[in-house]
């Protein structure tokens, strides 16, 4: 197998690009897929670890599938927010949304 | 020539996950960036399977690509136009921002190298054995993860159940059409107030 570093590196690089994307974007949609970039990145950490020095532990595993759950929900719910700003405003740009109350 | 097919395989992946991060945060048109987070998630639905966990392979790829990745084009078709192309796609953080990316990366790159593994870390290994967790049941198997699911991590399989309910009534109450402005505190309420109270609350 390749070495682990290898994978957390990817997992490290994914996570910066995730973050770069939520920070930057000026979209309110693609600032949430930099969410899921950084989940996806977290995941692979997960299992990772469980996979090299955990190979008997399923708590990774549990981890892993409580996080995707998670970010099922958190998709939905974030992207229905957005629907609504945008009926409100017109726009989905973060920049111009200043307003916590139509 | 084991190792070869194994940094094969790695390539393959790290190259899809990260290409398509980078086309992601890139792109200008925000439709082609959901599109591009197909490789992603595919990618990393790829690394599990490298890593022995398939259930969790078939989870990302139904519920990343089949769920997350549908609603996020859908809420990109519905809300069309809302920034067009020509127009900056990022805010003026983008430079220092790409700073501390790397600044983060070189942080938890050197964290993860210099940090004592259980096994060095920067070794080629070969396979590493899987055991049994549960006594009879060998650690990738489906029942495995359902047995641990079910009987040591109940209490969150509930929480979490519990969650995606709230959220999916939440999801349905916040992107309904609302059909006046006090729609917000309540329709219910609102249409069984007489008409001089409805007034009122529409102002």
């Amino acid at each position: 197998m390749v070495p682990f570093a290898w994978i957390i590196l990817v997992s490290i690089l994914l996570f910066a690009l995730g973050a770069i994307a939520l920070i930057t974007r000026r979209n309110a949609v693609a600032a949430l897929m930099g969410v899921e970039l950084m989940l996806n990145a977290a995941n692979l950490n997960f299992v990772a670890a469980w996979r090299y020095y955990y190979p008997d532990h399923l708590d990774a595993q549990v981890a892993v599938l409580l996080v995707i759950t998670i970010a099922a929900a958190e998709a939905a719910v974030g992207l229905a927010i957005i629907l609504n700003l945008y009926r409100r405003f017109g726009t989905v740009d973060l920049d111009q949304i200043r307003l916590m109350r139509g | 020539m084991h190792t070869i097919l194994h940094a094969t395989v790695f390539g393959v992946l790290a190259l899809a996950t990260l290409g398509g991060a980078v086309k992601v945060i890139s792109t200008r048109s925000i439709i082609h960036a959901a599109f591009w987070l197909f490789p992603v998630f595919a990618g990393i639905a790829g690394f599990y399977l490298y890593l022995d966990a398939q259930f969790l392979a078939a989870m990302q790829v139904l519920i990343y690509i089949g769920a997350i990745l549908v609603l996020i084009v859908f809420a990109v078709t519905l809300t069309r136009n809302a920034t067009s192309t020509d127009e900056a796609q990022t805010n003026g953080l983008f430079i220092p921002v790409l700073l501390a990316a790397l600044v983060l990366v070189y942080a938890l790159g050197t964290t993860v190298f210099n940090h004592l593994w259980p096994i060095e870390s920067n070794v080629w290994l070969d396979a590493v054995p899987l055991s049994a967790a549960v006594p009879g049941v060998m650690v990738t198997d489906v029942s495995a993860l359902g047995l641990v699911l079910l009987s040591q991590y109940l209490l969150p399989f509930e929480i979490a159940s519990v969650l995606l309910l709230a959220a999916m009534v939440g999801a349905i109450v916040l992107a309904r059409k609302e059909r006046t402005p006090a729609a917000t505190a309540g329709v219910a309420a609102v249409e069984a107030a007489p008409a001089d109270v409805r007034e009122l609350s529409n102002v």
